[in-house]
């Protein structure tokens, strides 16, 4: 389907559901802003003024508006509720506003006086909601009824229940809010007050920690809060890298936008494979852990509890807000797994008593090919060609040419060995190469492997609720088509809730996510994909004069795997082709991948009193993950296979031990949770003062997965039929050479377990609206470690105090109205994912057929928990009218007994199952981090009238140092993962350094013994300052965004500009052996090298030396010459949008229209290297996204 | 407000019975195994699988000294594209590692931290009446193994035994425990040869006569690794003493005339496994290095080749004449694509037909010498050869060595390692480079491999010198 018909059915679907939505009419609550100017004019002229401006819809009896005055009045800007005061003042009618609706009724006589009232007293039990004027709910409200002590406080829904007395008199209060004062009436049921801010108090943030949700003004730690505006911002493919540029303290390691693309789906396999500790490249405030083999991975809580299940099944429009808990306190009910940080995301819910609204959104993002030609890892065909010639002469080839694995060698290398063998004339193989040297296989990359990526949204989401029910339903459907040709995605998501409350004080609630994800990776020929290279002999490279196909579009064969004159040879005794067309098998290549995941959320409240409840809640997710690889019978991985074993008999009749046809390959994996969770809430305001929170409770979890696989060979994919009867123990004569089994078909089936029991408490109270203090504890059980229970169980704790400051008397700054502080101490722990107990898995010899175990886990029984001890203080403030608010904060992050790769001699034999780079380590607990930062956040509100201009810029700094690491440095640290010394930073890196280039030869030169020197071994091996330089942090220690939005008359244009600053890389280098400049990294840095005295002048590469020097070029590639300034600006985005005016649609059933338009990507202003390179992605810049979209509510 | 009260208490009750309930079956939730694949070894057929593991256990053979020998040389193209290892194992080279860590020397490690595994595991479990056999298998199998792996690294990385220094000589670590913790330290030549040999020796009685597959140890194993042990260290009467047990637990040899183990014309000229191989006492393979390994970038060296008989098999069964230079293809290994790293019959033939020999029973090792080269030659081509010097004889035999095993584990660096300490077999080895000389003179500090930079770096053992 092309785009503009799939364009055409959705707007006929939007047409659908106008229709539908047309018969439940309502609207979301608005808080708006009227101005109104009657004189001496009906009443129903006015309310129809008010509803143009609105959107409001009034409801009342012809007959019953006769008997209203005229009314007379003349505002601006002021608030819709106290324009319908003013207007029914004096009026025989009244007014009641429930949500988007006003109904007027007859205003019921006065009521008699109070002590008649209390004579025919009659019980009430009301029930209401308290929200602020924009509709959200207010949480910790007090009702105080007939001035007593006795307060009862909303929950965490701003609801509360109570049962009066007619006649009695409640009075409503909330900081920072005007009281309200009422007298209860018989048919007082259900109360929805809505509470005016004295436009003093800091505005009103609620926090989600999936435990609980708190007033931010009564927390202590850090917590950032994004609201559903701002998380719409910017569309996305997954929820995660919405959240890119706009939290402070967090940090996306490959840039945000390109989650997807840079993680799935652009080659096959890669999907569901990414490292199960760094599934998200996210870092909040720092890394916090050094092991591979702990997470490194925020936590991720989805409605209440951790989500397991690949966070690409989740739609970004279910979302309806975030919150990201940095600190300890925030954190630490979160326990052992909150190390990292928790994001805290929470879908779209229905709410008591609104008719049901419908939001419909649609949007397309489409983004250009990638610009493959800036890649500097590449070398043109000319250059290219020069190499292999000389290398050519000085024989490199010779063995290749010989051997009698027959490799494959260039089409370059073959012209030349068959004009040295005489078979082709100098001049025919000096034109034949020449023709060569024109081609360039990156046009046919972007030709056939490459298009444009689209991606289409579309999401319907419909909420409401009765008295006593609630509803949500959230449909969202994404199709993703990858740049990759035949590369795509597509995924359904619904989300569906209720809440009911069958009798007084229970709530019962269920919810469901259901999604499908399928994903189809047929594609795997990726720029710097091996898939195209020429594979034999020990050498790989893309040869950058290959051709795809010739002039009429046929597949052409490519150099891969054996030479001509053996695939010749081959062909004449009846094998198969052993060709490799790479179109030819992008055409037959059938990856698909599809993966279902249920989340299933039922809980029972039980309120035993007003301030006291009981949660019983359980979640299980359940995720199924199925993939298919099928190898077509014309793939040249089935045509190699079979050949390889193809038997020859002494009369020439080929025999196939792997019989013809294709291979089957079927995976499925199961993931299965389970949560059980008990939990008691107490949230009182005892006289006024005192308000307290407190939630303690327990929970069990259960997690599982299962996988297992089939295979079959001899597969006809029409008939899917198998061949079975194969013996997978016989030896058989492989072509060319040696001899081997049949990989035996798969039969494994894979359980893991994880096990934890966790008990937490948490206490918030709150003084005088002014003091608070906080205290949180968890104990974690997991089945993973040690040998003693002890181990096994891990407590953590944190503590916090608040204090507003401007509300004391003593207090009279004016200009500052709102000035808080907040201070906690705490610890989080982090997860390892190893064990601590000798560990074996069993697998079936293909040489003796017996079972064998291998060594997975050698014993380590002093394994114990990772601890980090947080320190965080934090100002909020806000300015007169709030023209500045935001908040500083300040922290230290201790990491304690980390995990460290700890290296031992490779005597003690166990290289072959626990290996990280050059050496041999194992995990113990011995290394310790600390980390400073800032995290700073301001919105200012530079122009607010007609047209508006606000700003938000977001500012963190991060410096995590190495306070122990036992690692001793050997020879080679330098050169491994840039793990560093004690007091320098995590990810520090080392140079050896430089001193230019040898003007006679081009040698690089370094330093040994305070002199220039060329002796690389010693440089190497010498590990001291003289010869090695700190070049800085590897990443970045500076970092945020500066946001701005503009609004004028319903357009809102925003833009967002991204920094990082105070960091170092290294820049790709060539390699200056000159085998490997075309076997093992192509870099174009080859046409600045050294040729002759005086280059040294201009450049920094040495000269390319046959045969290999390795020192010397490690030497080059680790030496502070390759390093190059991290630092760069992003215009990240760029976001128009327009909001259809109420009064343009007041004759329509559409409540609110917005169309908008976004730019993503739009490129760099600033970079502080001169290298090109764009930091986040290199050479190739990222590609520019448009997307267009609307959003409708009905 | 009374209501409210018990309804309260009710509550914080409740939940702390479910807490509490949920504390006592606490640790039975959580001593739970993580992975079903995961096995905790603890039973007897844990411990035999994890010495089954063949590809580690029998597969770990080191290569660099072969890459040494003189038994071949490779072209100057090959050797400026070989690098670290092969490259500078070939020229000798003062660093041959630059920086690395060789299988070489990790590798066998591996197999000796597995053996320890084993006999830490074994021991807490102690033998069963019922299951005799089976723990001393596995006992004897893992001493073996363990033993393997130590004379091939005192192969590379000591000194030659030689009986008046030994006891000073710097050994390897003799790891005995499994426990990473344990630091190794350097035992001396003599502690590496009498660990080596004791635990041999205890293992033959607990191992069977004949194995399952020849991937594992047996009788015949232990004895044949004895004879070959005992034959480096110069002790010939224990040699002898060691082949002719193992010879009277197996004798067959292969008649290369005989097509059903032998297709002389293929690429894989011996049976593709190691079973089928009548020769095979115990089948180990090396590490690979693409100038030594079958079909590799290997030239044999000419004299060597040209010392086949023309009616001799071996011409065509080992070697395969690839644009005019003889390749070796031939190994018992017909199995994967590395050379054979394991002990066969032939070569316990040769090592009772010296040690005879040197002993001056000249007409007995010459039954030995004569019947494995009849099974060599074309069928009714084979003249006896008949002589009565033993010294004449002792060289024929030496050099027959070289002719059966050119390529079979490091046996050739090895003898030359042993023999260069007798002035009438002390060679200077060449390499010639594009005109560059490059020599290993006879008992020169470069036939001791240096240890790797990280187990120096990380133990402050002392280093072998090399020049």
């Amino acid at each position: 389907m092309t785009f503009r018909t799939k364009l055409l059915c959705v707007m006929k679907l939007t047409a659908v559901l106008m229709v539908v939505a047309a018969l439940h009419v309502s609207a979301k609550t608005v808080a708006q802003r009227v101005s109104l100017r009657v004189q001496h004019q009906p009443l129903e002229i006015a309310l129809a003024k008010l509803k143009q401006q609105t959107g409001l819809l009034f409801i009342y009896n012809d007959r019953e508006m006769a008997r209203a005055k005229p009314v007379t009045l003349d505002v601006k800007e002021v608030q819709i509720s106290s324009v319908l005061d003013m207007l029914f003042e004096d009026q025989p009618l009244n007014y009641e506003l429930q949500e988007n609706t006003v109904f007027i009724v007859i205003r019921p006589p006065a009521p008699p006086p109070a002590d008649v009232l209390a004579m025919m007293a009659i019980p009430v039990f009301i029930k209401g909601e308290i929200v602020d004027s924009a509709g959200n709910p207010l949480i910790g409200a007090s009702i105080q009824l007939n001035h007593a002590r006795k307060y009862i406080t909303t929950d965490d829904k701003g609801q509360f229940s109570l049962t009066a007395q007619t006649g009695d008199e409640l009075t409503v209060s909330y900081v920072g809010y005007e009281t309200l004062n009422m007298r209860v009436f018989a048919n007082m049921t259900w109360l929805k007050l809505s509470m005016r801010p004295l436009d003093k108090g800091l505005k009103e943030v609620i926090v989600n920690t999936g435990y609980q949700t708190l007033t931010a003004d009564r927390t202590t730690g850090s917590f950032v809060q994004v609201n559903n505006e701002l998380y719409d911002r910017r569309e996305g493919v997954d929820v995660l890298s919405k959240l890119d540029g706009i939290v402070s303290g967090m940090y996306f390691t490959t840039n945000g936008s390109n989650y997807l693309n840079t993680n799935l789906y652009t080659s096959p396999g890669n999907a569901g494979l990414l490292n199960p500790n760094n599934r998200y490249n996210i870092t909040i405030r720092g890394q916090s852990t050094l092991s591979n083999l702990v997470s490194k991975d925020p936590l991720i809580i989805v409605d209440n509890f951790p989500y397991e299940g690949d966070i690409n099944n989740l739609d970004p429009n279910m979302i309806e807000s975030v919150t990201v808990l940095k600190d300890a306190a925030a954190a630490s009910i979160w326990g052992a797994r909150a190390g990292n940080g928790v994001i805290v995301l929470t879908t779209k819910k229905g709410k008591e008593r609104q008719a049901m609204q419908v939001d419909f959104n649609e949007n397309v993002s489409i983004t250009g090919k990638r610009d493959i030609y800036k890649d500097r890892g590449f070398l043109d065909a000319n250059d290219y060609i020069n190499i292999e010639d000389t290398l050519f002469t000085k024989g490199y080839y010779d063995s290749y040419l010989t051997s009698l694995q027959y490799p494959a060698v260039s089409p370059v290398v073959a012209i030349l060995a068959k004009v040295r063998a005489g078979q082709l004339s100098a001049t025919d193989g000096t034109t034949q190469i020449n023709a060569l040297r024109n081609l360039d296989v990156r046009k046919d990359y972007l030709k056939y492997f490459y298009r444009q990526t689209t991606n289409q949204q579309y999401s319907i989401s419909m909420r409401g609720g009765s008295n006593n029910a609630t509803y949500a339903l959230n449909v969202g459907y994404n199709n993703f088509k990858s740049e990759l040709v035949r590369n795509q995605m597509n995924r359904l998501v619904i989300d569906a809730s209720n809440e009911y409350t069958p009798i007084k004080n229970l709530e019962i609630y269920g919810g469901i996510i259901y999604s499908h994800l399928n994903t189809q990776s047929d594609n795997g020929f990726g720029w710097g994909s091996s898939s195209m290279y020429l594979n034999a002999g020990g050498n790989y490279a893309l040869l950058p004069y290959t051709q795809l196909a010739d002039a009429q579009g046929h597949s052409l064969p490519i150099a891969r795997k054996f030479n001509q004159y053996y695939m010749d040879s081959t062909r004449k005794k009846g094998f198969l082709d052993w060709n490799y067309y790479p179109l030819q098998d992008l055409a037959l290549n059938d990856n698909t991948n599809k993966q279902t995941d249920i989340v299933l959320n039922a809980s029972v409240k039980y309120k035993f009193t007003s301030f006291l409840n009981l949660v019983l809640a359980y979640q299980n997710e359940y995720q199924t993950g199925f993939s298919r690889t099928y190898n077509d019978p014309q793939s040249f991985y089935m045509r190699d296979l079979v050949n390889s074993f193809t038997q020859v008999s002494s009369t020439g009749v080929l025999s196939y031990p792997v019989p013809l046809g294709g291979y089957l390959n079927l995976n499925t994996g199961t993931m299965s949770s389970n949560n059980y969770r008990a939990l008691v809430n107490y949230n009182q305001n005892l006289g006024g003062k005192h308000v307290i929170n407190a939630v303690a409770g327990g929970e069990v979890r259960q997690q599982g997965t299962t996988s297992w696989g089939e295979s079959a060979y001899g597969y006809n994919d029409q008939y899917g039929t198998a061949v079975t009867n194969m013996n997978y123990n016989v030896s058989y004569v492989k072509n060319p050479t040696g001899s081997g089994t049949i990989g035996s078909p798969n039969g494994g089936y894979g359980i893991t377990t994880n096990r934890f029991i966790s008990y937490y408490s948490n206490l918030a109270y709150t003084y005088n609206d002014r003091y608070s203090f906080s205290l949180s504890g968890r104990k974690d059980g997991a089945n993973i470690f040690g040998v003693k229970t002890n181990d096994k169980v891990k407590p953590l704790w944190s503590t916090g105090i608040g204090w507003k400051i401007s509300s004391e008397k003593f207090y009279a700054v004016d200009w500052l109205p709102d000035l808080r502080f907040r201070a906690t101490y705490g610890y989080n722990g982090n997860v390892y994912n190893g064990t601590a107990y000798l560990t074996a898995r069993y697998s079936t010899s293909g040489l003796t057929g017996l079972q064998y175990a291998s060594i997975s886990n050698p014993p380590n029984p002093d394994l114990r928990w990772e601890n980090v001890r947080n320190i965080n203080i934090g100002i909020d403030f806000g300015t007169k009218s709030h023209v500045l608010t935001g908040s500083i904060e300040g922290y230290q992050k201790e990491g304690l007994d980390l995990l460290e790769p700890y290296p031992v001699e490779p005597s003690v034999g166990i290289g072959s199952y626990i290996s990280g780079g050059n050496g041999i380590y194992v995990t113990k607990n011995a290394a310790s981090t600390r980390s400073y930062g800032t995290d700073i956040t301001l919105n200012s509100k530079n122009i607010d009238r007609k047209f508006k201009w606000y700003s938000t810029f977001i500012f963190s700094t991060v410096r995590v140092r190495i306070i122990d690491y036992a690692v001793p440095q050997t020879s080679s640290s330098i050169q491994s993962s840039g793990i560093g010394l004690k007091g320098r930073p995590l990810s520090g890196m080392y140079s050896y350094r430089w001193a230019g280039l040898d003007p006679t030869n081009g040698d690089p030169q370094g330093y040994l013994g305070g002199k220039v020197s060329k002796n690389y071994s010693g440089i190497i091996n010498n590990y001291n300052p003289d010869s090695v330089v700190f070049s800085g942090s590897s990443i970045p220690t500076i970092y945020g965004s500066f946001r701005n939005t503009f609004g004028y008359n319903g357009f809102i244009l925003s833009f967002n500009i991204k920094y990082k600053l105070g960091y170092v890389m290294r820049r790709p280098t060539p390699s200056i052996n000159l085998s490997d400049e075309v076997y093992l990294r192509e870099n174009a840095g080859y046409t600045q090298r050294w040729q002759k005295p005086g280059d040294e002048k201009f450049t920094s590469v040495p000269s390319f030396v046959y045969p290999s020097n390795t020192l010397r070029e490690q030497f080059y590639q680790f030496s502070s010459a390759t390093v190059e300034k991290g630092g760069m600006i992003r215009l990240q985005d760029i976001n128009l949008s327009y909001d259809l005016k109420a009064s343009w649609l007041n004759k329509s059933i559409v409540r609110g229209l917005r169309v908008f338009a976004n730019v993503d990507n739009v490129g760099l202003i600033w970079k502080a290297n001169k290298a090109g390179l764009d930091p986040d992605y290199g050479y190739i810049p990222p590609r520019r996204s448009y997307v267009f979209g609307i959003k409708s509510s009905f | 407000m009374q209501t409210y009260r018990i309804k309260q208490l009710s509550a914080l009750v409740l939940l702390g019975a479910v807490l509490l309930a949920g504390c006592k079956k606490q640790d039975e939730f959580l001593n739970y195994k993580r992975a079903n694949a995961d096995v905790m070894p603890s039973n007897l057929t844990d411990y035999q699988a994890l010495l089954d593991n063949n590809g580690t256990m029998n597969a770990n053979t080191p290569i660099c000294a072969l890459i040494g020998t003189d038994n071949y040389y490779i072209a100057a193209t090959t050797y400026n594209a070989a690098g670290v290892p092969s490259g500078t194992c070939y020229t000798w080279a003062t660093d041959p590692w630059q920086g690395y860590s060789p299988g070489d020397w990790g590798d066998p490690y591996v197999v000796v931290e597995y053996a320890n595994v084993v006999l830490d595991g074994i021991q807490k479990i102690g033998v069963g009446s019922d299951s005799a056999n089976i723990y001393n298998n596995i006992e004897g199998s893992a001493l073996f193994y363990r033993s393997f792996a130590f004379y091939n690294l005192a192969g590379e990385f000591c000194k030659p035994y030689t009986a008046s220094t030994a006891s000073k000589d710097p050994g390897i670590p003799l790891r005995q425990t499994s426990d990473f913790n344990v630091p190794s330290v350097r035992s001396t030549v003599q502690q590496t040869y009498d660990q080596i040999t004791g635990d041999l020796k205890k293992a033959i009685p607990l191992l069977p006569v004949s194995p399952l597959t020849t991937t594992r140890p047996s009788k015949m194993a232990a004895n044949a690794l004895l004879a070959k042990v005992y034959l480096s260290m110069e002790q010939y009467d224990s040699a002898l003493l060691y082949a002719n047990n193992t010879l009277t637990l197996k004798s067959d040899l292969m008649d290369f005339n005989n097509t059903t183990y032998i297709k002389a014309s293929a690429n894989v000229p011996f049976p593709t496994k190691p079973d089928q191989n009548p020769e095979m006492i115990f089948f180990a393979e090396t590490l690979g290095s693409s100038l030594v390994w079958p079909l590799g970038s290997g030239i044999t060296d000419s004299t060597l080749f040209s010392s086949y008989d023309v009616n001799d098999l071996r011409k065509s069964v080992l070697y395969k004449i690839n644009n005019g230079n003889p390749i070796f293809k031939g190994t018992y290994d017909g199995y994967g694509t590395y050379n054979f790293g394991g002990i066969a019959t032939n070569e316990i033939y040769l090592i009772r037909a010296e040690c005879n020999t040197r002993k001056g029973n000249v007409s007995t090792a010459l039954q030995d010498y004569n019947l494995l080269l009849r099974n060599r030659h074309v069928t009714g081509t084979y003249t006896d050869l008949v002589t009565t010097n033993a010294d004449s004889l002792l060289a024929v035999v030496l050099y027959e060595r070289r002719k059966e095993l050119p390529f079979t584990s490091f046996v050739r660096w090895e003898d030359l390692r042993r023999l260069n300490k007798d002035p009438r077999f002390a060679i200077t080895l060449t390499r010639n480079i594009n005109g560059t000389i490059y020599t290993l003179p006879p008992n020169d500090l470069n036939y001791v491999y240096p240890f790797p930079d990280q187990e120096i770096q990380l133990t402050s053992m002392a280093q072998n010198p090399r020049d």
